[in-house]
């Protein structure tokens, strides 16, 4: 794939050749299933949009599994191909799965349109799935045992082994051809009946009562060449949101009550739920840990029976437990590693580009800084002196500093950090007496000047100075907010200049400057073309607005009070439950709408049960791209506190603003 | 190929063929316009009407709902300017008829069934005006009518001919934006042939693009929905601006070179005045590809049409005529639309150039 140019740039997993997609693949997302049986049940992957539900499931696709067991032996593909084979995808004679994907975005919501009655359209609805699912498994079977698809529907016949009602002009036992020719005929009937110019004529013709599918495609009822089906079968329903919202709610009881004896998983993006049920997913599923929680009121809901239906997973959920962060930030500097290979012009130009992560300087080390941050040095440690009352006493601090042997910057850092230690201390006498207490009579830095204060340092450094504060590898990680499209976005611009400068002679690692440059741009245009998707697009904007001024007033006040900064909003549990139930307070509908609407597009981030001061907290987070907009830091963790007043102000002031 | 010879006016030449058309002999019109905020909506009736001759002018106002958060709201006075203009226009025993259809983002637009056949049987000639349409509901009127037409010459009864008009101006189109891109791109009701067919997900995909100026978001929607195997891009060219073509590459070349992995194999041109160019060279398009992927088994094309109204007729024709073939036209709503400049409207509006295409009856008889 040499003639990749910007391999970040390359579009969404559904576009990429199946070589590229096993490249690019990292096996880390995989781990979300080592805990749960997968198996002959219903399992739900949810989440925002560029999360990796649709790579998740493109994974499990005959294309996929047999160039994967074609290469296990291969460097690339190993620990890919152990970690499907440890959960039950392979076997020794190769794959044991037969993955039928099926999307959802096709035609179905038209049904809900059509001049009949709602039974109507449901029967309908039923006819165009059975088909589709059956055309799909069709096919799915002839790719997974190396057969041509329509041309070898022939050797495939299809015996009923179980008890189960099919329509009646459904003929079995029968052949893979006359099977794929019946499903063809009936889903050419319903699309005609929607896309007609003609009025709509006798629907009662192709209407179904139940999704018999899901039966039908048991492989024990299969055999190719009179031999029996040796494989288990999971049909992936994606993109379930694309169906009308009465469509996912007759469907999803339909597939839960079936207890079809094949898995079926189902992807949907977290606009499909109704606003409340929006804070229930990324919520009440998984603690702070990342552990699963199973809870009555799961079932009391009526949105699973646990018995046949795993808990759905929330991939955003999933990743920000703690003990996963780090497992993130390996899979996306694996698929970062793994698109770089790919570009045409690394491997033109024969650069020793080993890793994305050396392009991008992670440090103001280097001779283009040392000057400048001699002048801030200079600057910081005057200022210390001159405010302070006690100039002998801080200047031994000062030069206890200048004499570690770490970086200019480094120690710009320690200073700034002093500084605002020393604003803290209403008292300076007491931070002189404290220093009193040691022998060498300097402040010890790993005690007084947490690395909070010392993040705080950093931002404030670079916002009165103008020093890049957006760059490196890591910084680029937490911009992702556990986004991998969000990280390929910013990744795709950075890497784009990282590769011109191959070309005019510059080198390919990037300067921190370039690099917040870059990520600015980048974040202002993703957010700039975000808006176009937004509903009450007016409203949300100004929301934003707010919030993220505030983040920024007390971020940058002298004392840094929520150091590093802050960048999200906390709320009690007893106000967020309030605001769950009192569904009659129309500044609080109004409220849950807004911040509904920014969870479901990933414009904030949701962490639940966050325990502070004996209580328990619903803590809201800006995305971190966000962040750029606003100068606010890219950690998490500060935060403030808003009760249910504050919430009636900022809806007055945001809807008085629109 | 249907329109393979076409009739299209324009300028002075559309004025002196309606002039000389409505005077010749008694004709009783119907004019199908949208009711809208576009100043360019009375543009066409009105320069039809001050042709004379006589006969009904009657004018069928569709009048469309884009939700209560449409963006257009902001305009509700322009709106309510246009429908006063209309009904002041009106000559003398003409009628000036009323639908109601909604466009709303959230629901998916049926108006095949808006105009019903006993709406224009008695006419002579049934004038649809798009300049103010939204390009989905303009799209299944045409459609709709043409296949009504079909239904009703097929058993000899006689049918009005279909006229399409539209006032091209550049300076208001620039002027008037899509807001808020619906999410996704769907294939047009009426259009959507077996495109979204499981039974035919198997064959390769061809994307047919026409482009115009900011559809980027536009465009990914559809590139999203589509997966095609291979894309062809359409630039208008010859074009009154030279650049115009260079200036559309430039633009998208982040998407068409590296996320696409286009070559100067996959750009096709087609005259940025002349819908019927664009109809030809989508045809011929077609059956190249047909020709080649036949061994292969054969594939299905998508057409979208982001460009202007008049190019779009262009790709609508094309879609229309070869829908059994696997051919569907794909769209990506906007839930309203915003002008930018709202006082200078009426000035630009002296710019606006008519342009008259006869799509089917008397003159392909």
């Amino acid at each position: 794939m040499s003639e990749l140019r910007n391999p970040f740039n390359l579009l969404t997993a559904e576009h990429i050749t199946p070589d590229t997609f096993l490249e690019l693949f990292g096996p880390g997302i995989l781990d979300i299933y080592s805990d749960y049986n997968i198996w002959d049940r219903v399992n739900t992957i949810q989440s925002v949009p560029g999360a990796g539900k649709t790579t998740l499931l493109r994974l499990l696709t005959p294309t996929s599994l047999i160039r994967l067991f074609e290469n296990q032996s291969l460097e690339r593909y190993r620990e890919l191909y152990s970690r499907l084979y440890s959960l039950g995808f392979f076997s020794e004679e190769g794959p044991s799965v037969i993955g039928v994907l099926l999307s959802c975005n096709k035609t179905y919501h038209s049904l809900e349109d059509l001049g009949i009655n709602n039974v109507r359209k449901e029967r309908m609805l039923l006819s165009l799935l059975n088909s589709r699912i059956i055309i799909a498994f069709l096919r799915s079977l002839l790719e997974i045992h190396s057969l041509d698809f329509p041309r070898d529907l022939k050797r495939v016949t299809i015996r009923q082994s179980s008890e189960f009602s099919i329509p009646s002009n459904l003929r079995l036992p029968c052949n893979g051809y006359e099977l794929f020719t019946w499903a063809s005929n009936l889903e050419k009937s319903v699309m005609n009946s929607i896309d007609s110019f003609s009025p709509l004529q006798a629907p009662y013709l192709i209407a179904h009562d139940d999704l018999f599918s899901v039966y039908l495609i048991n492989p024990v009822n299969f055999y190719i060449d009179d031999e029996k089906i040796q494989k288990k079968v999971i049909l992936m329903l994606d993109d379930l949101r694309k169906l009308h919202s009465r469509q996912i709610k007759y469907i999803s009881s339909l597939i839960v009550d079936a207890r079809a004896p094949i898995s079926i998983w189902i992807s949907k993006r977290l606009e499909t739920l109704p606003e409340r049920e929006v804070f229930i997913q990324f919520s009440d599923f998984v603690d702070t840990d990342g552990q699963l929680i199973i809870e009555e009121t799961i079932v009391s809901k009526g949105i699973l029976p646990l018995r046949d239906h795993n808990p759905p997973i929330t991939l955003e959920t999933y990743w920000r437990s703690k003990s996963k962060i780090r497992q993130f930030k390996k899979l996306l500097s694996e698929i970062a590693d793994r698109r770089v290979q790919l570009a045409r012009d690394v491997r033109q130009t024969r650069t020793n580009f080993s890793s994305f992560e050396i392009c991008l300087k992670s440090s103001l080390d280097g001779l283009d800084w040392i000057k400048e941050c001699r002048r801030i040095n200079e600057i910081i440690s005057n200022r210390i002196i001159n405010t302070s009352s006690n100039i002998q006493k801080y200047a031994k601090w000062i030069e206890a500093i200048d004499n570690k042997e770490i970086p200019l910057w480094e120690k710009n850092r320690e200073l700034r950090a002093l500084e605002i230690k020393i604003s803290r201390t209403p008292n300076q006498r007491t931070l002189i007496n404290l220093s009193r207490s040691n022998e060498s009579d300097s402040i010890d830095n790993d005690r007084d000047l947490d690395s909070s204060i010392k993040n705080a340092a950093d931002l404030f450094i670079s916002k009165e100075f103008g020093v890049p504060y957006y760059f490196g590898f890591d910084q680029l990680v937490k911009l992702s907010s556990i986004n991998i499209e969000q990280f390929l976005y910013f990744s795709a611009g950075l890497f784009e200049e990282s590769i011109s400068n191959i070309w005019i002679g510059k080198s390919f690692v990037l300067d921190p400057k370039d690099q917040e440059r870059i990520l600015r741009s980048r974040a202002e245009e993703l957010w700039y073309n975000l808006k176009f998707s937004i509903p009450d697009v007016d409203i949300i904007t100004s929301f934003i607005d707010y919030f993220g001024e505030k983040c920024k007033n007390e971020t940058y006040e002298d004392n840094a009070p929520y150091a590093p900064g802050v960048t999200g909003f906390g709320l009690r549990k007893s106000t967020y439950n309030m605001l769950m139930k009192n569904t009659r307070n129309v500044s609080y509908n109004q409220f849950i709408k807004i911040l509904s609407i920014c969870l479901s597009l990933n414009i904030i981030e949701m962490r639940p049960n966050v325990k502070q001061g004996n209580k328990e907290w619903m803590v809201f987070y800006l995305n971190r791209y966000l962040c750029i907009l606003f100068d606010l830091p890219l950690y998490y963790g500060g935060w403030r506190s808003v009760n249910s007043g504050e919430i009636m102000r900022i809806i007055k002031t945001v809807y008085k603003k629109n | 190929m249907r329109w393979d010879d076409y009739f299209l006016k324009s300028g002075d030449k559309f004025d002196n063929f309606w002039s000389s058309y409505l005077k010749a002999d008694e004709r009783n019109i119907l004019v199908i316009l949208g009711l809208g905020f576009d100043p360019r909506m009375t543009y066409g009736y009105t320069k039809l009407i001050g042709y004379g001759g006589k006969g009904l002018r009657n004018c069928l106002m569709i009048e469309f709902d884009e939700g209560e958060h449409s963006p257009s709201y902001k305009h509700q006075n322009l709106i309510i300017k246009n429908r006063r203009r209309m009904e002041n226009i009106m000559p003398v025993g003409s009628e000036l008829l009323n639908k109601f259809i909604i466009i709303n983002p959230n629901v998916s637009i049926n108006a095949l069934d808006l105009i019903k056949i006993e709406d224009v049987v008695s006419y002579d000639d049934i004038i649809i005006d798009i300049s103010a349409l939204p390009r989905s509901l303009y799209f299944q009127l045409i459609g709709s009518l043409l296949s009504k037409m079909e239904a009703l010459s097929s058993v000899e009864k006689a049918c009005p001919n279909i006229h399409v008009i539209v006032s091209e101006n550049a300076t208001l189109d620039s002027n008037i934006i899509d807001e808020q891109p619906v999410e996704d791109a769907t294939y047009l009701r009426g259009f959507a042939s077996d495109l979204d067919s499981e039974a035919t997900a198997h064959l390769q995909k061809i994307w047919i693009a026409i482009l115009g100026e900011n559809q980027e978001n536009q465009l990914k929607k559809i590139f999203d929905k589509v997966n095609p195997s291979e894309t062809c891009i359409l630039l208008p060219f010859p074009s009154s601006r030279p650049r115009r073509a260079d200036d559309l590459l430039l633009f998208y070349r982040q998407f068409l070179f590296d996320g696409l992995m286009l070559d100067s194999n996959n750009f096709i041109y087609a005259g940025e005045r002349n819908p019927f160019q664009v109809y030809r060279m989508i045809h011929r398009t077609i059956r190249h590809y047909q020709k080649t992927l036949k061994p292969i088994g054969g594939c299905r094309f998508t057409i979208s049409a982001s460009s202007s109204k008049l190019l779009s007729i262009g790709a609508m024709l094309s879609a229309y005529e070869l829908k059994s073939e696997g051919v569907g036209l794909i769209h990506v709503g906007a839930q309203g639309y915003t002008i930018r400049d709202e006082d200078r409207l009426e000035e630009h509006l002296t710019e606006t150039e008519l342009f008259s295409l006869w799509l089917s009856g008397e003159c392909y008889e």
